[in-house]
């Protein structure tokens, strides 16, 4: 058998062994996704044991007091009661933060800063960058999500609220909220929208 | 599992048939390829093609992305009634279908089929949605596009929550005509399109390794790709594995078009173009590719001279065009500057990082721990394998894989300047991409090195 010969049996051996590795790799059974709520938890656990070893400040109390779910639960793809449970106000998964406080964490050490010192920044980035398109899933999707009354009935939610509106077209409430004072204002694809991060 | 039927007609059914039409409709030369390539690289032009149909149907009054599930039809009507003009032209020889492989690699090649389907089974199950920049910046593209309905183009204003506004839309579109056909953003259409293009880029491998009706090296090449983490990315719904299969199919496509009489090669160079051009839309490394698959050629220079060359070449341009025509209509309209160079142009100390040679060893020393961790191991040794090949290979046969090497060498040494430059920090940078870049050029350098070894099999070769 030439050299060639020999060395291509060698390597398509090895490529066999290393796919059958890799296949006896997988669990038997398909664990829950880390997007489905128990592991969310776990890594939400994780994470905070992460935090607390660097000595890390996270903003806990500032994610914990926004209800992110609002945005997370859509973003996760959990189209479930859940979703609309986390729309009104309920609590549904602390364990989404999990994720949020990772970005967050992340987008501060980038910069090189303490996680404290740019709270309310990373925040706005984050909440830009990663919801925007579900909250207008949120407005589009078979169970139309009106969120107006926290905004418009001039409910914020207190210090550190998110607060999300459904509005028609045209609508001033973009200029309505920026006069009362908020910090960040994110426009929906149409315009329809009004985000904010306190 | 009407969805996913549906979605499999879609994404599989109508691009192949699209791109055998297409393939029917430029001649003779491209009716000679092996059967097996040809459906194999018809759903690739197919999907392209439906792709670059559907960003154009965008912009007309009355298509929004609520129908660009008509793109693909489209694509197959237009593409048959030019087919039909070719009925009359002399049938081409047709390659033997045959293909006949040793006993233990077929049965090799059976078992890691199967094993590397449970594997995109279990792990679609598993991230039905995706993950990571798949799910954040490819699906999330899709879903803003088909959500925001006529109002599609603001998907791309800044601000309104997608990343990397400037990222092409080969795979976003193919998912958003399939929203449109099921009238929602379901997982299962991000998830048979990664289906569909997995498959063909392991069918291509195989496929354009056959020849002279036997198949054991394009056994060993199919198993050599299988054996490495590809297995896991075409799940991941990335794009890296579209990217990897226009990329591999330029390869083929170029190689098939040199390996005939002079002349006799103009449309199969012509598809390999549209297929680099189709490339630079899957991805932003698709440009870098382009550029390189056109340096390579250069590489033909001093045995053809400049003039022949230009007469030969000037087809794979002509190939690249309408592509690029809309990739820059994309790119001056809706998308933006590419974020390294807009990062680089805030960032004036990119010349200090270039001569870093700290960073030069840390992304060397990424790169060999990515092979290690995503069953790249296996890299050396093909490439040892390649050069015992070079060393047998002489003429003709061997200025092929020099091209081609050269081609996958140069997108390599692109992708390390690009760490070396880049200003994001290094070791986030190589953690998310270096395994993908690495598993791009995989196929391609698979194809190059057992190329010169399947051609043997072929009548006339002396082997």
């Amino acid at each position: 058998m030439q050299p060639i010969t020999l060395l291509a049996a060698a390597l398509s051996t090895s490529a066999l062994i290393a796919l059958g590795v890799r296949v006896a790799g997988l669990p038997g059974s398909v664990q829950p996704s880390p997007h489905e709520p128990g592991a969310l938890l776990d890594r939400f656990a994780e994470v905070r044991r992460e935090l607390d070893r660097r000595g890390a400040r996270p903003p806990l109390g500032l994610v914990t007091a926004i209800p992110i779910e609002v945005a997370m639960a859509p973003l996760l793809e959990t189209y479930t009661d859940a979703t609309l449970a986390a729309v009104r106000g309920q609590p549904v998964d602390a364990g989404l933060e999990a994720w949020l406080i990772e970005e967050l964490v992340d987008l501060v050490q980038a910069r090189g800063e303490k996680p404290q010192s740019v709270q309310r920044d990373a925040c706005a980035v984050v909440v830009r960058q990663r919801f925007i398109p579900y909250l207008r899933e949120l407005q589009m999707g078979p169970r139309r999500y009106a969120l107006a009354p926290y905004l418009v009935d001039g409910e914020p939610g207190g210090p550190g609220s998110l607060c999300i509106a459904d509005l028609p077209p045209g609508s001033d409430l973009a200029a309505q909220a920026a006069a009362r004072g908020m910090d960040l204002l994110v426009g929906f694809p149409n315009g329809t929208g009004v985000l904010r991060v306190r | 599992m009407i969805e996913l039927l549906l979605c499999l007609a879609w994404a599989g059914l109508l691009p192949a048939w699209t791109g055998v039409l297409l393939l029917r409709a430029l001649g003779p030369s491209c009716r000679s390829l092996h059967p097996l390539t040809r459906v194999v690289a018809g759903a690739a032009f197919g999907l392209g093609l439906s792709s670059l149909l559907a960003f154009v149907l965008l912009h007309l009054p009355g298509f929004g992305p609520g129908r660009l599930w008509l793109a693909a039809p489209i694509a197959v009507a237009a593409l048959y009634l030019l087919a039909r003009r070719q009925r009359g032209q002399a049938p081409a020889a047709q390659p033997s279908a045959d293909c006949r492989i040793h006993p233990g690699l077929r049965l090799g090649c059976g078992l890691a089929l199967l094993a590397a389907a449970w594997v995109f089974v279990w792990k679609s199950q598993l991230y039905p949605h995706s993950e990571g920049d798949a799910l954040l910046i490819w699906n999330l593209r899709a879903r803003f596009i088909f959500l925001s309905g006529e109002a599609w183009a603001q998907a791309f204003a800044a601000g309104n929550g997608c990343a990397h506004l400037d990222y092409p839309l080969f795979l976003p579109l193919g998912v958003v005509q399939l929203f449109s056909l099921l009238g929602a953003a379901l997982p299962a259409a991000p998830i048979v399109l990664a289906a569909v293009t997995s498959t063909a880029l392991a069918g291509l491998l195989f496929a354009a390794l056959i020849r002279g009706g036997k198949g054991d090296w394009a056994a060993v090449g199919l198993l050599l790709l299988l054996g490495t983490a590809f297995v896991e990315y075409g799940p991941t719904q990335y794009a890296d594995v579209s990217l990897s299969l226009f990329m591999l199919l330029s390869l083929v496509l170029i190689q098939a078009a040199d390996e005939r009489a002079p002349g006799a090669g103009t449309r199969l160079a012509a598809l390999a173009g549209a297929a680099a051009a189709l490339a630079a839309w899957t991805k932003n490394e698709g440009i870098l590719f382009l550029l390189c698959f056109l340096l390579a050629r250069l590489r033909h220079a001093p045995a053809l001279g400049v003039p022949a060359l230009w007469r030969r070449d000037r087809w794979i341009l002509l190939g690249c065009l309408p592509v690029l025509l809309v990739l820059v209509w994309f790119k001056l309209s809706v998308g933006s500057a590419g974020d390294v160079l807009l990062r680089m142009q805030e960032d004036s100390s990119w010349n200090e990082r270039l001569l870093d040679p700290r960073r030069s060893v840390e992304i060397l020393s990424a790169a060999g721990r990515s092979s290690l961790l995503h069953g790249y191991v296996l890299v050396p040794g093909i490439l040892l394998l390649g050069g015992l090949v070079w060393r047998r290979t002489a003429g003709a046969g061997r200025r092929e894989m020099e091209a081609m090497l050269l081609c996958l060498g140069l997108c390599a040494l692109g992708y390390f300047l690009v760490y070396q430059i880049s200003s994001d920090r290094l070791d986030w940078h190589l953690r998310s991409s270096m395994d993908r870049l690495q598993m791009q050029l995989l196929p391609g350098l698979i194809f190059a090195c057992l190329l010169p070894l399947a051609r043997r099999a072929e009548p006339g070769s002396g082997q």
